[in-house]
């Protein structure tokens, strides 16, 4: 965060060190139509909110929120069990001992990056507002639970998680996918959009896929792609899952500058080369 | 199993979570106990007990949320 006066400041400064000005506060208006505001006003307080915004602004951290949607589809128990990593990650950006109380940012980090994923996941599949606000309040109920604490114990049936993934994948459903190989996809397009942006923004994963393909032959080139599909599908979801994995294998092909007729000329050996069994040892 | 057995462990889960230093800053506990586990993250989020993977028990605060170094 920088003054006007282009001082570095830090987030839990009243005033600039150099000018004295008094560090603005991000105009609120649009977040405080947040769902999440009306759940727990207080997350949205200045000081929290500049934190919160600041870290829902960082890509790793809508990166990894994706990974937590993706993770909840294949294991609802996710719900629960994910919110370390993300709080890890909160922290390793914080620092260990922020001045402001940690349920409170972190609350209004994770509503603003709901917010902002809902928003690009209506845009991108055409939902309707109202088809937006049931999917979004489904979810806030959901996170609700794991995040905020309430006067009295409350159950939660996996199913019902399950239930809402259910729902988000029928409302991700498309004939089509973005690229000429998704017609041998058979999850259109539950996956796309979560790995193109978690592809886009893991630099040192592209770096590691280049270094791995470069200089070899087509056939070579092809395993090397599913061998790093397959790492990089076990480490985002701690399973194996073919279509996850190709979909991998066609963004990450794109990102290496492979073109389109290319992709779709090798589309079959690639999703041949996903197939768990053909898949070289890890 | 019964109803009371359910009831005592699930009276249990945050005294058992306290037992074991849950207040202790970012530390995660996951203990083991007749099949379910008990999970918890520092004091900021709410403890939980996963049933069998069926159930997750969201427990209310029986201390201060805030970690106090």
């Amino acid at each position: 965060m920088k003054c006007q006066c282009e001082t570095y400041l830090l987030l839990d400064w009243q005033y600039c060190p150099v000018c004295t000005a008094p560090v603005l506060i991000t105009d609120q208006s649009d977040e405080l139509k947040s769902r999440g505001f009306h759940r727990f006003p207080a997350a949205f307080a200045p000081l929290s909110y500049r934190f919160g915004k600041h870290v829902a602004d960082q890509s790793w951290f809508y990166a990894t929120f994706c990974q937590y949607v993706l993770l909840i589809k294949f294991d609802p128990t996710q719900l629960v069990y994910f919110r370390s990593t993300l709080l890890d990650r909160y922290f390793c950006f914080v620092g260990p001992n922020p001045p402001v109380a940690t349920n409170e940012a972190f609350w209004c980090a994770i509503s603003l990056v709901t917010d902002r994923y809902f928003r690009r996941r209506a845009a991108i599949y055409s939902w309707s507002s109202s088809q937006e606000q049931q999917i979004v309040e489904a979810w806030y109920d959901l996170i609700d639970l794991a995040f905020l604490v309430h006067e009295k114990n409350t159950v939660l049936e996996t199913s019902k998680i399950a239930e809402w993934s259910s729902r988000l994948d029928e409302m991700q459903t498309q004939e089509t996918g973005p690229h000429l190989a998704c017609q041998l996809c058979e999850s259109k397009c539950k996956y796309g959009e979560d790995i193109k942006f978690m592809i886009t923004n893991d630099p040192l994963a592209i770096g590691e896929a280049r270094s791995s393909v470069e200089g070899k032959s087509d056939s070579q080139q092809i395993e090397q792609l599913a061998w790093f599909a397959r790492l990089w599908t076990e480490r985002t979801l701690c399973l194996y899952d073919e279509d996850f994995a190709f979909c991998m294998s066609i963004n990450v092909a794109d990102r290496l500058g492979w073109s389109p007729e290319r992709v779709h000329q090798l589309m079959v050996p690639i999703r041949e080369s996903c197939h768990i069994d053909s898949c070289p040892e890890v | 199993m019964a109803a009371e057995d359910d009831e005592q462990r699930d009276n249990a889960a945050p005294t058992l979570a306290q037992e074991l230093g849950v207040d202790n800053f970012l530390e995660r506990i996951i203990y083991f106990r007749k099949n379910n586990l008990y999970t918890a993250i520092g004091t900021s989020f709410p403890i939980v007990l996963v049933i069998e993977r069926e159930k997750l028990v969201f427990f209310a605060p029986h201390r201060p949320l805030e970690y106090e170094p």
